[in-house]
């Protein structure tokens, strides 16, 4: 299974870039350049999308509009990916998580949040979606995007700029590069990336599963200490439980000395591959990425096309 | 009657913007205080109301007075100090205990607790400017009647307030404990955000 790991981290900025081409090719009858076009900034700026929709409604050209056709796809990736999407597909992440990679053990040993910490990405995302539709304005992309490449959206002149600048130049070091690298685990896409808050909703109607076996489980806590977004805590985990949160990046799995997690539908086995069957080592999120990859770039391409 | 239609029309017409401007400090709020029954969330959404009315009351009569001293000038500070006043409020409401502390405070977290503030945190949305809250102030200006200048607001604020009263839609999931733990770190959020607006439009 170790070549489909390798093939999918290759897969993942494979898809990342034409996906990005789709996108721009798909925007470009975008008639006003009032929302993002990343998929990170989508979920925090969903209400400024449904009200660009709603004029779009009123226009002549409601169907070359942009939002209609990335609404499109984020019922495609959910489906195709759930959370999964935040491991194996977004590109931005995969420097997260090249960063938490690169040191074989922790410089700081990081393995429990304070409070209620862990669910600050879905706070972020209530505070942004507001913040963007009362200022019509995509708030994540001028103040907290650490990935934002580019100056749009941002105040031309003035220090409202150069404190914009700062801010998303701190996120970019601390969140993507420092402590990924020295706590070995994702920190921007654990604790900020509103877009998985976002997945962590709408992924609940993507059947795979990251599930504990009770049975199995003798409470060691490497899982814990394995997962890169703080998914599992100890309270979840004595109830053999996984957060929601989880990005199915099988961390967990391969560290699990028992094999007491595994990848289920819903929470049950596949009932063509049970544990310990010939086709078990299928039953992998990595089989299906592979999958999901080839649908969404048909997806994608079909909309290049159109 | 006409003066009444006119204001329920422009309440109805762009309450979404009012929504807009009311939601970051209503819903985190809401997420938080919500109990799993309508009753109490209704009376919840009620006080914040009331605090909005208040302001709306205030306001039409003060914008009415302008009017009839020919003057239809606002002072610029308001609108900052207003934000600046809701997110110190918001920040507050976030650091403070869920339970009173009877050692420490007893008397003003008997008088004062958390729950009462829906109350004043209405009052200060009421006076943070929106769009239609001007369309809305530019008209009663030229109605030189005190009066009628409160009915118009009145009937603006029943046509807007449509658009803030599904936010008790809240009721079915208030029990989610984690809703509670987003809510709590959203005011925190939003609190911090809205300090940074006011005190850049008062420096501005």
């Amino acid at each position: 299974m170790a070549w489909l790991f390798v093939a999918n981290k290759w897969l993942r900025g494979l898809v990342g870039l034409s996906w990005l081409n789709g996108l721009n090719e798909n925007l470009r009858n975008l008639q006003a350049q009032e929302v993002p076009n990343c998929h990170i900034a989508m979920g925090s700026s969903i209400l400024n999308y449904l009200y660009q929709q709603y004029l779009a409604f009123q226009s002549e050209n409601w169907y070359q509009w942009g939002p209609l056709s990335l609404g499109f796809l984020w019922l495609v990736i959910p489906f195709l990916f759930g959370q999964a999407w935040c491991s194996w597909g977004c590109f931005y992440g995969g420097l997260d998580d090249g960063f938490s990679r690169i040191f074989v053990k922790p410089w700081i040993r990081w393995f429990r949040l304070p409070g209620p910490l862990r669910d600050l990405p879905a706070a972020l995302l209530v505070v942004l979606a507001l913040t963007s539709l009362t200022t019509l304005l995509p708030v994540f992309c001028l103040w907290v995007c650490p990935f934002k490449l580019t100056d749009g959206f941002l105040d031309p002149v003035g220090n409202t700029r150069r404190l914009q600048l700062a801010i998303l130049g701190t996120v970019l070091v601390v969140a993507v590069i420092l402590l990924p690298l020295l706590a070995r685990k994702r920190l921007f896409c654990g604790l900020i990336c509103p877009f998985g808050a976002w997945q962590a909703l709408t992924g609940k109607i993507h059947p795979f599963r990251v599930t504990i076996d009770p049975d199995r489980c003798t409470q060691c806590q490497r899982c814990l200490r394995a997962c890169p977004t703080f998914a599992i805590s100890h309270e979840e985990l004595r109830q053999h439980q996984i957060g929601p949160y989880c990005n199915q990046c099988g961390e967990c799995i391969d560290v699990c000395p028992e094999v007491a997690i595994r990848y289920t539908a819903f929470g049950r086995d596949f009932p063509w591959m049970p544990p310990g069957g010939a086709l078990a080592e299928f039953a992998d999120h990595r089989v299906f990425a592979l999958f999901a990859y080839l649908l969404l770039g048909g997806a994608v391409g079909s909309l290049c096309l159109y | 009657m006409l003066v009444l239609i006119e204001g329920f029309g422009l309440g109805l017409s762009t309450g979404i913007y009012c929504l807009g401007a009311c939601a970051p400090i209503l819903i985190p709020f809401v997420m938080v205080e919500s109990r799993p029954n309508w009753r109490s969330n209704l009376w919840l959404t009620g006080q914040f109301l009331l605090g909005r009315l208040i302001a709306y009351v205030l306001f039409a009569a003060g914008a009415s007075l302008l009017g009839q001293l020919a003057s239809s000038r606002l002072p610029t500070w308001l609108v900052p100090a207003g934000l600046l006043l809701s997110g110190i409020l918001m920040l507050a409401y976030a650091a403070a205990p869920r339970e009173a502390w009877p050692g420490l405070c007893p008397a003003v977290c008997r008088r004062f607790p958390a729950a009462r503030m829906p109350l004043l945190l209405g009052f200060l949305v009421g006076i943070n400017v929106c769009p239609p809250f001007l369309a809305a102030m530019t008209r009663v200006i030229d109605l030189h009647h005190t009066g009628l200048s409160i009915l118009y607001f009145l009937a603006f604020f029943v046509g807007t307030t449509l658009y803030v009263l599904p936010v008790i839609l809240v009721t079915p999931i208030a029990r989610i404990a984690r809703l509670k733990s987003i809510g709590w770190l959203a005011c925190v959020i939003a609190g911090t955000w809205f300090c940074a607006s006011g005190i850049s439009g008062l420096v501005h």
